[in-house]
């Protein structure tokens, strides 16, 4: 296991490499940080100045091995936008994005499981229907439309919780319910299709046969063996839940990562588009290998390549 | 544990009808249209549909914010959203399919290059590719297809590759790969045939998906440019004007939710019947 | 696997963070547009607007964009290029130490050396030196004659020389000292700014506590928190949002015109556009009034057939702006040779300015009508910026030019100088230079009557609206003003 973990590790560099590459070509190529930054008014000499800071009067893939060189000592550039290191400006942000994805996930995780159980245990009947029907209405709503639907619902109309920004338990509420709305349905479909497939097997219908009652069956035979599929799951959607917390950053005023990202890439303000990206990936690779990990302690028999 | 009415065939014919439904109204849109849905009436904007006092008479779902009407938008709309929805989804399949055929066949490096590339991409979120691309190309139809299907290609790369490399090894692969066929040919002949079911649910669930995506860029500005009509752009643009004119978010809303819902459930429905025990996303 | 998910849900969801005490008064305000730091010279008034809290400038504008003292409280000039300054005695930065002309030495300087990349530089650019005459005077030398001096010194907030020499630019930034009516307390980047009043500022202390202003970056979102008490004042309230606000029962909507003056920029080198006749004809084809009855729900003003807005130095009374005139646009293009099936991209950003690409989609519809091949092209931001430097961005793009005042600032766009538009006319460049190189007011007023005249015969562009500015206001809350330059200004505000 240790050998799989080192190895899946040295991949990573690798995988940065490539998003650094990728994002760095393509904002230098669409927008010049100097012109963003300094006033239309700017003069010749400000241009200059700041021009040959950001080495932007070298060829490109000169200034990516400077970026590449500055980042070995583990420096993404004095952000342009920002007083400070890139890294800095992340770190403050990261806070909160951890929160609200990792609220959003337990939610999408806790009502997912639930859902995809009650749909396994009453298959193809009405239950099942409308669940997955409600899973499915849920995940196409688009999340900014969603999320200004349950402001206007719970803060406007019951007053019941903040319509935004960032502060006690309260204002994570309606946030992390938008972004588990995105996750949901695929929990309920996976911890679905699980349990039934388990429902075949040798050992539950032994169980059943047995006398033990379903109730009985289902916890001490079916979950826990169904917790294997949902848990590879959740490794692949730590990606979707970045990308959904873009939005709902935006539209709920949550300080995060996903906020700051965008708004740097419209400001080409590189060092801290590509430390974000770093965190995303970083943030992305370990709760895989974390899921992997937690995968094989829970059953040793799943072997990896 | 018995088995109830709704079940796969329920969910093909349901999720089919809706998809068919959608369809037929792209297609047959300049007949349907009560409007030209590009002409503007400024000094009608805004107004509600037929459940309001204050309706514009001629305009059954009300107007948007330059007096166009919804109806007819929304009914042109499903034009450029399933262009976009299935074309993307056929332009990141053809490369995903390609990339997943090249790197079972031929192993080694290659395989080596293209699955970790894959990989790689992974660990990126999709739609911050597709941000980052948009915002450099602009939106037009055609570069949205392409940024959306770039995005998602490596989902099929990885489907096609497994199933390719499991196939490599049986004879009717190995004996064309004797008689030195291409690797095209072997593609063509062997390999998609062996691969098509599989590929047609994964596909028919990213239509849906796509769907989503283009309606997440207009959101951020970057969508369809305008005056053309996509669900995603109807939806972003009514959504500034919520709390004033509910009607177009949540008649948008509601258009993409019901095709998403049938493309999911023609999905679903297909995988359950074609292949009962798979676990798939 | 269920339990523990729980349990951290309930874990997360437990994060305390301090609630503010209820007995102080808090004014919360809602701003659109958040800047990413406290550091002094970025190019945007929502970064100026957050520095004024803490730092005062020389010479203060008002929300009409009148000019008053404040850190000066008188200025001569000693010969037409130096201007002397008398600076208000007895004020302290909020540590404690006296601010005094060192300060306004350093800060000008600081401005004025390239390496500090100070963006509102230009406000002040023919700023040569400056000198302390002694404790409580300082005198600024001018290149050259430079009339917008004392305007352009009003974006110039003063800082402290003592602060920046010990702790460093970077500290300055992180945690500002000022003279101004609020000293900093907290800075949560992307969230909010935290101030407490300053009892002692010279100009008379606020009467509440604190002062916090959050981002809401969404329009919708900004209003509902208004609307449901969370905050006292927004920023930008979106156009089609007015209503919700004033029938709220609780807010209402106060409006301003800024001096931002929107307007569509043709690119003469692209025929058919060099003809003078076909860019007039565009500027009948679109119903202006209409759009600022609709679209702006007649907030904000139609500009007069000029780029300036009503009431700025250099105004021209005598201009209007021209009719709607469909069948006369058809026929003078007809009578033009336009070829009909000409493309006409209209290029322009998103949000940039209030409802712009609403407008360029209702101009789009108005010309569609006469039969001209219109469509809006929207471009990010940084793509546009890129666009609009190497003057590629088409024949017909939109752009809002502001003056603040004084029509130097606006109408140097439309020199060779400001390399923002191809459109040459020399009668225009000598009058801007000549406009530009003369303190005597009345000259000046003259010139640029003339030049407003030039632009509105030439068209080189099609001279639209004059911006509103939208603030909502709660009832709990009296003293805000609406401001023509987007700068918050919150001393007089008390709660009821």
């Amino acid at each position: 296991m240790a050998g799989y973990i080192i190895r899946r590790l040295l991949f990573l560099p690798l995988t940065l490499l490539l998003v650094a590459f990728v994002t760095f070509v393509v904002l230098r190529l669409t927008g010049n940080p100097v012109d963003i930054f300094l006033d239309i008014n700017r003069t010749p000499e400000q241009v200059a100045a700041l021009t040959q800071r950001l080495h932007l009067d070298q060829p490109l893939p000169v200034q990516f091995l400077i970026f590449l060189r500055d980042l070995l000592h583990g420096d993404f550039g004095e952000s342009l936008q920002f007083s400070g290191s890139a890294v800095s400006v992340v770190s403050q942000r990261v806070g909160a994005t951890l929160q609200l994805a990792g609220a959003g996930l337990a939610l999408a995780v806790v009502l997912g499981v639930l859902g995809g159980i009650v749909c396994a245990v009453w298959r193809d009947r009405l239950a099942d229907a409308v669940i997955s029907t409600l899973a499915v209405v849920g995940q196409s709503m688009p999340s900014f439309w969603l999320g200004l639907l349950l402001i206007q619902f719970f803060a406007l109309q019951l007053h019941w919780l903040p319509t935004s920004g960032y502060g006690d338990a309260r204002h994570v509420v309606l946030p992390a319910a938008t972004l588990a709305t995105i996750l949901l349905p695929n929990f309920v479909l996976i911890t679905r299709t699980a349990i039934l497939e388990l429902m075949g097997e040798q050992f539950v219908v032994t169980g059943r046969s047995k006398g033990l009652s379903r109730a009985r069956v289902l916890t001490t035979h079916i979950l826990p063996n169904a917790a294997n599929p949902v848990l590879s799951f959740l490794g692949i959607q730590i990606g979707t839940l970045m990308a959904g917390s873009i939005i709902t950053e935006t539209i709920y005023a949550w300080p995060g990562v996903g906020r700051l990202l965008i708004n740097s890439i419209f400001h080409r303000d590189v060092p801290v588009v590509e430390a974000s990206v770093f965190f995303i990936a970083i943030a992305i690779a370990v709760a895989n290998l974390m899921v992997d990990v937690l995968q094989m302690l829970i059953d040793p028999r799943i072997r990896r390549p | 544990m018995r088995r109830g009415r709704f079940g796969p065939t329920f969910k093909i014919s349901l999720g089919g009808c809706i998809v068919l439904l959608a369809v037929l109204t792209a297609v047959l849109a300049p007949l349907i249209a009560p409007w030209d849905p590009y002409q503007q009436d400024l000094m009608a904007r805004l107004k509600p549909g037929f459940w309001s006092a204050h309706a514009a008479p001629d305009h059954i779902l009300g107007t948007d914010n330059y007096g166009r009407d919804l109806l007819s938008r929304l009914i042109y709309g499903s034009r450029l959203s399933i262009l976009v929805g299935v074309s993307s989804m056929l332009f990141s399949a053809l490369i995903g399919s390609v990339a997943g055929v090249i790197a079972g066949l031929r192993g080694g490096a290659t395989e080596q290059v293209i699955m970790r590339f894959a990989d790689a991409q992974m660990a990126f979120p999709d739609i911050l590719l597709a941000i980052l691309l948009t915002a450099a190309l602009g939106g037009s139809a055609l570069n949205l297809i392409i940024v959306l299907g770039v995005s998602r290609w490596m989902i099929y790369a990885r489907v096609v590759f497994g199933l390719t490399r499991s196939l490599r090894q049986r004879p009717f692969v190995e004996a064309a790969t004797l008689y030195g066929g291409g690797d095209f040919y072997i593609m063509w002949q062997h390999i998609l045939p062996q691969v098509m079911p599989v590929l047609t649910v994964v596909a028919t669930l990213q239509v849906a998906q796509m769907i989503l995506q283009e309606t997440a860029l207009s959101f951020l500005g970057l969508g369809m440019p305008p005056p053309a009509a996509t669900w995603g752009n109807i939806l972003a643009e009514g959504n500034t004007r919520l709390f004033a004119a509910p009607w177009i978010a949540n008649l948008a809303g509601l258009a993409i939710i019901v095709l998403v819902w049938g493309i999911n459930m023609l999905g679903n429905g297909l995988r359950e019947q074609y292949d009962p025990n798979t676990v798939g996303r | 696997m269920k339990r523990c998910s729980a349990l951290a849900l309930v874990a997360l969801l437990a994060i305390p963070v301090a609630a503010s005490a209820a007995a102080e008064k808090t004014l919360t305000v809602g701003a659109a547009v958040f800047p990413d730091s406290l550091r002094s010279g970025a190019s945007s008034y929502a970064s100026l607007s957050l520095l004024v809290q803490t730092n005062d400038p020389l010479i203060a504008r008002d929300n009409k964009g009148d000019l008053h003292s404040a850190l000066a409280t008188s200025w001569e000039p000693v010969d037409p290029t130096t201007m002397r300054f008398h600076l208000r005695q007895g004020v302290k930065f909020s540590d404690g130490t006296e601010f005094t002309a060192d300060d306004v030495v350093f800060t000008i300087g600081r401005v004025i050396d390239p390496a500090t990349a100070y963006a509102m530089l230009s406000r002040i650019g023919q700023v040569a030196s400056v000198t302390a005459v002694d404790k409580y005077t300082v005198d600024i030398k001018t290149k050259t004659v430079f009339p917008t001096l004392l305007r352009g010194l009003s974006d110039i907030i003063m800082e402290p020389k003592h602060y920046y020499e010990q702790a460093g630019a970077a500290a300055v930034a992180g945690h500002p000292i000022g003279t101004g009516p609020f000293i900093f307390q907290e800075w949560v980047p992307g969230d909010h700014y935290t101030l407490t009043t300053n009892k002692a500022y010279w100009g008379g202390a606020p009467k509440f506590d604190k002062l916090v202003i959050r981002t809401i970056p969404d329009g919708s979102t900004r209003v509902a928190s208004l609307v449901a008490g969370e905050s006292q004042v927004i920023e930008e309230v979106p156009i089609d949002l007015t209503d919700q606000v004033n029938t709220s029962g609780g807010a209402k909507v106060e409006e301003i015109s800024t001096t931002v003056g929107l307007v569509l920029t043709f690119d003469p080198t692209i025929k058919p556009f060099d003809n003078p006749k076909v860019r007039e004809a565009f500027d009948y084809a679109v119903n202006k009034p209409l759009i600022l009855q609709q679209i702006l729900k007649g907030q904000g003003e139609l500009l007069q057939g000029q780029v300036l807005t009503k009431g700025v130095l250099g105004w021209n009374p005598d201009l209007k702006a021209r009719p709607y005139d469909p069948d006369l646009a058809r026929k003078m293009l007809q009578e033009a040779g336009y070829d009909f099936n000409t493309p006409v991209p209209i290029a322009t950003q998103n949000g940039k300015y209030v409802s712009d690409t609403d407008i360029c989609n209702a101009v789009a519809g108005m010309l569609n009508q006469i039969g001209v091949k219109a469509t809006v092209n929207v471009i990010e931001g940084g793509v546009f910026m890129q666009m609009t430097n190497a003057q590629k961005l088409g024949p017909l793009y939109m752009v809002g030019w502001y003056s603040v005042g004084d029509a130097d600032f606006a109408s140097v766009w439309y020199t060779k100088g400001g390399y923002r538009t191809k459109w040459v006319d020399p009668e225009y460049e000598a009058l801007f230079v000549a406009a530009r190189s003369t303190n005597d007011v009345a000259e000046r007023v003259k010139d640029y009557h003339r030049m407003m005249q030039i632009l509105n015969e030439q068209n080189p562009s099609m001279f639209l609206f004059g911006l509103p500015s939208l603030y909502g206001l709660s009832d709990s809350v009296t003293g805000f003003g609406a401001a023509a330059d987007k700068i918050l200004r919150l001393t007089q505000v008390q709660f009821k």
